[in-house]
């Protein structure tokens, strides 16, 4: 009888550790799904799935104070495999008329269009690396190990997506 | 990419983020712990053993079999006597963070998971790490930093600290010193080594050795080769090799591009130098693979793909977790990896056991292992918790006193 109270009453604290811990962190989680996915509704549909996921595994997690980093690579995860959902789906791209023709004054309306051409042309790896070293600032160490792949594979997926950011900028400042 | 272009990605991108989450989000993810239920750990499973079925019909074939049944089980009991026990004896020293003071420290276990102790002090900015048992199992080296600048990954103080595992006392032998990254005990057990920067530094190498008698420290800075520098921003860690009584400074990985793609090396040598294993991941997205070359002939021999190699004590194998495949509909949260023992010389491998290691987040790397001291057991952590398998009948156990996310395990020789 004491033994089964006990085993409730330490279920019980690991969910209010649980949700203490993603309480902490939902809104840097947020912020990330946001920035990788671009869209906000896409953004709360991932979190959440991340959320679901990381309670699923949180037996296998003993300690608390790497929760930030396993929780960001289980959302990273998420993101990954909405974004190969998304992009295999045919997307029509909506050009600005006469643009060809009429050089755009705005030069930052240029550089914005250009870039959310080139990024949504990276792969989803490409794409969420981009997000992990340039928007939260992650060592290349960090970023290998939340995407759990080696680093030499983040540098080689940072060289060309940068590349073909750069490209995408370079056309864009040729309209200037 | 130029500067200004990379500055008006990363202001693109911020232009991406919303703000904090809204409370619709918040309210429903509040819920999610209580809910769902948690999955469960990771388990290990060894090859399976199934006893033979036996028909008697004949008398002189059961007499037959009966005699033959006991000379197996002589022969067996024999084996069992003098097979080391499972799991090996001897302590496990490890690093992993101290919640209490907010640092990371180093912690003793027994391997049947009994007797657990704080070496660490529990001291608030006092970093302890690699530890290192001498040759004899009877102390412990390890590195510590203290006075760290949270603002800068080279700052620091960094001691080399003694400690006695019978009388649970520390010596420190010599501290001012950079923070270290790796230490590592002489062969002849007088000195220790060790190597500074500590990772993300980027500040020029320096190997220094300390005499651990007196204390006095003798450093020298180490030029890279070119074929060490990295072609891309981000700097690799350095570990300490002692080759006889001379110490040098050892890029852990080096990475080559041919301006596309980049391939993470790893040269793992053999203790006594007769052969390299080397170990290639090269992107994108290709499995890593294994190459052994004997440093006589140089001959080359693939062993295909696995994680990072160990040598067993001996020299005479070398042991690596291969990639599988699904592990089922059962256990379809694991892949079904396969612990690989190649022997020394003719290169032919052997599977000694099929592991379950977990699949996707939070973990989908291979594992890498090492050997017990006595060279009889294979282990390693991942995120399920720590494993050990015997290396004769591949008989597996897991040790729950060891957290996941602990490092540096090292086991301790058995004291003579």
């Amino acid at each position: 009888m004491t033994g089964s109270a006990g085993a409730v009453t330490a279920e019980e604290d690991r969910r209010v550790a649980f949700a203490q811990l993603v309480d902490r962190d939902l809104d840097r989680a947020y912020r990330l799904a946001s920035v990788i996915l671009g869209s906000g509704p896409d953004a709360e549909d991932a979190t959440h799935d991340a959320v679901v996921r990381a309670w699923r595994a949180f037996g296998g997690l003993r300690d608390a104070s790497r929760f930030e980093a396993w929780f960001q690579r289980i959302l990273v995860n998420v993101c990954r495999d909405r974004l190969r959902k998304v992009r295999r789906s045919p997307v029509t791209e909506l050009t600005l008329a006469g643009s060809d023709a009429v050089p755009d004054r705005f030069k930052d309306v240029d550089d914005r269009l250009a870039l959310d051409r080139a990024f949504a042309q990276l792969s989803p790896d490409q794409a969420i690396t981009v997000v992990l070293r340039f928007h939260i600032d992650l060592s290349l160490d960090d970023v290998a190990e939340r995407m759990g792949v080696p680093v030499g594979t983040v540098k080689s997926r940072l060289h060309s997506a940068l590349a073909r950011l750069g490209r995408g900028l370079t056309g864009a400042e040729v309209i200037e | 990419m130029r500067p200004d272009q990379e500055r008006l990605v990363r202001t693109w991108l911020a232009a991406r983020d919303p703000g904090d989450a809204p409370a619709s989000l918040r309210a429903a993810v509040a819920e999610v712990p209580f809910d769902q239920h948690a999955a469960r750990i990771p388990l290990l499973h060894g090859p399976a053993v199934r006893l033979p079925w036996l028909h008697v019909s004949l008398r002189p074939i059961v007499l037959a079999v009966l005699v033959a049944a006991a000379l197996l089980a002589l022969l067996t009991a024999g084996i069992l006597v003098l097979r080391p026990p499972f799991p090996p004896r001897g302590l496990l020293a490890y690093t992993a963070p101290i919640a209490a003071s907010g640092s990371t420290g180093i912690t003793l276990v027994a391997a049947d998971g009994s007797g657990v102790r704080q070496v660490s002090p529990m001291q608030a900015d006092l970093y302890d790490h690699s530890p290192r048992w001498s040759p004899d199992g009877r102390m412990l080296l390890f590195a510590r930093t203290t006075n760290l600048d949270a603002l800068a990954s080279c700052g620091g103080v960094g001691s080399v600290v003694l400690y006695d595992v019978a009388s649970g006392t520390e010596r420190v032998v010599a501290t001012g010193l950079r923070p270290m990254n790796d230490i590592e005990w002489s062969p002849s057990g007088d000195r220790a080594a060790y190597v500074y920067p500590p990772p993300d530094c980027g500040a020029e190498i320096e190997l220094g050795v300390v005499d651990l008698r007196t204390g006095a420290v003798t450093t020298t800075i180490v030029v890279p080769q070119v074929s060490e520098l990295d072609p891309s921003p981000g700097s690799v860690p350095w570990h300490v090799v002692w080759a006889g009584d001379v110490a040098s400074a050892v890029p852990d990985t080096i990475v080559t591009s041919n301006g596309r793609d980049f391939t993470t090396t790893a040269n793992v040598a053999s203790h006594h130098g007769g052969a390299v294993v080397r170990y290639a991941s090269t992107t994108p997205e290709r499995m890593p693979t294994l190459t052994a070359i004997e440093a006589g002939s140089g001959t080359q021999t693939p062993l295909g793909n696995g994680g990072l190699p160990a040598w067993s004590p001996d020299d005479t194998a070398v042991a690596f977790i291969q990639p599988g495949g699904s592990a089922g509909p059962n256990a379809v949260d694991f892949l079904r990896d396969h612990l690989v023992i190649a022997t020394a010389g003719t290169w032919r491998t052997r599977v000694v056991a099929d592991v379950l290691v977990p699949n996707g987040p939070p973990a989908d790397l291979t594992p890498s292992v090492s050997w017990t001291p006595d060279g009889g057991a294979l282990y390693w952590t991942d995120t399920g918790g720590f494993h050990v398998i015997d290396v004769a009948t591949g008989r597996s156990a897991d040790l729950a006193a060891i957290p996941p996310f602990c490092t540096d395990l090292q086991w301790q020789p058995m004291p003579r």
